[in-house]
């Protein structure tokens, strides 16, 4: 790959491009590793590594593509560790590249329509994406916490979920 | 999927998958495959979760405790500078993450405690600690009153203050996406709001409803299927879950439930006369009012927090409201039907008339009944006023009404039909009359009743009143006509004008 001198490029520019495709290459790998923890994990292992490569030097035409393949060996290598299955095929996985190519420009415009998307839910649903996602308790916790079954609190969160996707969209 | 909306079972599908549920996310290869559609949902899922997650308190943390050859190796050449490009990297990315929390979650103080009397603690997640007054309640923090515990929250910054009463407990929620000011998880509160920047509403909620003011003072309950709102002054918005509902003006309120909506006390004669309340009980506070007496009344679970149930002979409830002519009064009642039917002669018998009754009242008077409001100063339908529901042998009853003059030993009497008073669940109970007149109207549940007979006027209105019997003396230690049952959020009005 051809080497170019650090002084060309700064660390400011680095740090720009990855604080803009952050979230869209954390939910990437969130969904290969299915897990927050390991995703978490897997994306600093990603950071770290493109940080060594623009460090490096390397040429990075399109970075998104690069880190994006940079986060799913690190999001694969993972899942193995962790003694995970990988559930999605070859097939699957381009789909879902192709998704998060459309999708990594719109991170932050999703950001903002969520808090306003949050508001119009009903306060149950609210509460239950509350408890789920800023308390990180699971689902059980959640039914025991409430006093409903499980099966009843994941048809609440699957239908906060959709409607949230769907006002935002 | 049909254009960006994923049908249920794919979105049961992408959900499943995205919290690990490997059994439940089975066919998600398959799924992902054929619909690249399904593949853009599970993109923006991902998405959006990551955004809420990112709310939390917690702020994202780059470094890792495990260790790995290339951030440890420094004795590198090189390494330095790499190091520092990571460092960099690591606090532009916490960094922004903290400003995202700070921007969106923020635990800043909301409340501060104004007063305190008996067992009130605070606390978040499973950490409790006895609540001392001028303490900071921030977000996320719960409070919890014991059995005979209340507690008054001042909102920082303003003059609104919300004082939970005895067995409640009610969380502040977090800032992001919420701009609710208290989350009642139970109980009952009642709040004195200040009036609200042009354009800002303070807003309550429950598990069922949300109420939303602008400057007023009502009382707030809620328990795990109902919740409840009464408005003594104002006007509040209250919605159920579906968005249904709306706005409940003073002297109304309005009931809650997860399949039900349900106003109540909102009577056409509180938009078309000037009024007042001359009093009132919630029974939520331990002590009552001045002037207002309430004894050997159990506290139980009532319509809206604590109501009282009077035990026979031995409870009072009373009050001396500065009334004039045109009054109403209204509660919440709940009449059991099977005292009710023990009370009852197995025969039925028509009682002669040698007074002034009408003779053409189309029912038998039976064996006792149970007051609901009095103010009946004396024996054998005294003077003054007396509503009741006559012991009908445990079928849902009907409501008398039965006046004196203080001059003569003569009632005149008007009743509901049959059956228009149901048992065994709280009924709303309104009675508005005008004393020169004799005018009255009589409602249950908010629907005014078609009446029979006439009331003549010149009837006293003055008190004491009781709530569940007679007012004095032998009256009140026959059982025969006190009330059994439950008695909650009571009120008398003075109205302006005439009928």
């Amino acid at each position: 790959m051809k080497r170019t001198t650090l002084d060309t490029r700064s660390t400011q520019e680095f740090t720009d491009k990855l604080l803009k495709y952050r979230v869209a290459l954390l939910a990437y790998i969130r969904t290969i590793t299915r897990d927050h923890h390991l995703a978490e994990d897997a994306f600093q292992e990603t950071a770290i590594a493109l940080a060594k490569e623009w460090d490096d030097g390397v040429e990075i035409r399109n970075f998104w593509g690069f880190a994006k393949e940079t986060a799913r060996r690190r999001a694969l290598a993972a899942l193995r560790s962790a003694s995970n299955l990988q559930l999605l095929g070859e097939e699957a996985m381009d789909n879902l590249d192709a998704a998060f190519e459309e999708i990594s420009e719109q991170s932050e415009s999703r950001k903002l329509a969520l808090r306003n998307c949050l508001r119009k839910l009903p306060f149950a649903w609210r509460e239950i994406i509350e408890m789920r996602y800023w308390e990180d308790r699971a689902v059980k916790d959640i039914a025991a916490i409430r006093g409903r079954t499980e099966s009843a609190v994941s048809v609440t969160l699957n239908r906060a979920r959709g409607r949230l996707m769907d006002c935002i969209s | 999927m049909s254009g960006n909306h994923p049908d249920d079972e794919t979105l049961r599908l992408l959900c499943a998958y995205l919290d690990g549920d490997v059994a439940g996310a089975e066919g998600i290869d398959e799924l992902l495959k054929r619909d690249p559609e399904a593949a853009r949902a599970l993109a923006r899922m991902a998405v959006d979760e990551t955004h809420l997650r990112e709310a939390s308190p917690d702020p994202f943390i780059l470094w890792h405790p495990r260790e790995h050859s290339e951030r440890l190796d420094l004795r590198r050449k090189g390494v330095r500078r790499r190091m520092a490009l990571i460092a960099t990297a690591a606090a532009v990315l916490t960094l922004s993450s903290i400003l995202t929390w700070m921007a969106l979650a923020g635990d800043r103080p909301v409340f501060v405690v104004e007063g305190i009397k008996g067992t009130v603690t605070t606390g978040s997640g499973d950490s409790r600690a006895p609540a001392r007054e001028g303490m900071e309640i921030a977000h996320r923090v719960r409070i919890e009153t014991g059995s005979s515990g209340t507690v008054t929250l001042r909102m920082i910054g303003q003059k609104t203050t919300l004082t939970l009463f005895p067995n409640s407990s009610a969380t502040v929620p977090r800032r992001f996406g919420n701009d609710t000011a208290l989350i009642l998880d139970r109980g009952s509160l009642e709040a004195e709001v200040a009036k609200q920047k042009k354009g800002e509403r303070l807003a309550l909620s429950s598990q069922l409803a949300r109420v939303s003011v602008i400057g007023t003072r009502f009382t707030f309950g809620a328990d795990r299927e109902l919740s409840s709102v009464n408005v003594s002054e104002g006007t509040v918005d209250m919605r159920s879950l579906s968005g249904k509902g709306g706005k409940v003006p003073a002297g109304a309120g309005m009931h809650v439930t997860a399949d039900s909506l349900t106003r109540f006390g909102d009577m056409e004669w509180k938009k078309r006369h000037t009024w007042a309340v001359a009093a009132s009980f919630g029974f939520d506070k331990t002590n009552p009012p001045p002037g207002q007496r309430v004894l050997n009344a159990e506290p139980v679970a009532g319509i809206l927090g604590q109501a009282v149930k009077l035990t026979s002979g031995k409870s009072e409830v009373s009050l001396n409201p500065d009334l004039g002519d045109h009054i109403a009064m209204e509660a919440w009642f709940y009449l059991d039907s099977e005292y009710n039917r023990l009370m009852t002669v197995s025969i039925p018998e028509r009682v002669p008339d040698p007074d002034n009754r009408p003779d053409d009242l189309p029912f038998v008077i039976l064996k006792g009944g149970q007051t609901l409001f009095s103010n009946s100063a004396g024996l054998s339908w005294g003077k003054g006023l007396i509503c009741m529901v006559p012991n009908t042998g445990g079928k849902d009853g009907r409501i008398t009404v039965t006046v004196a003059p203080p001059e003569e030993h003569a009632f005149t009497r008007v009743a509901s039909a049959a059956g228009t008073f149901p048992f065994d669940r709280w009924v709303w109970v309104s009675l508005r009359t005008d004393s020169r007149s004799g005018s009255v109207e009589l409602a249950v549940d908010g629907k005014i009743l078609p009446l029979e007979g006439h009331l003549a006027g010149g009837f006293p209105t003055a008190g004491p009143w009781s709530i569940g019997g007679m007012v004095t003396g032998d009256m009140r230690s026959n059982q025969e006509w006190n009330f059994q049952g439950k008695l909650d959020e009571a009120a008398f009005y003075r109205i302006e004008g005439g009928f």
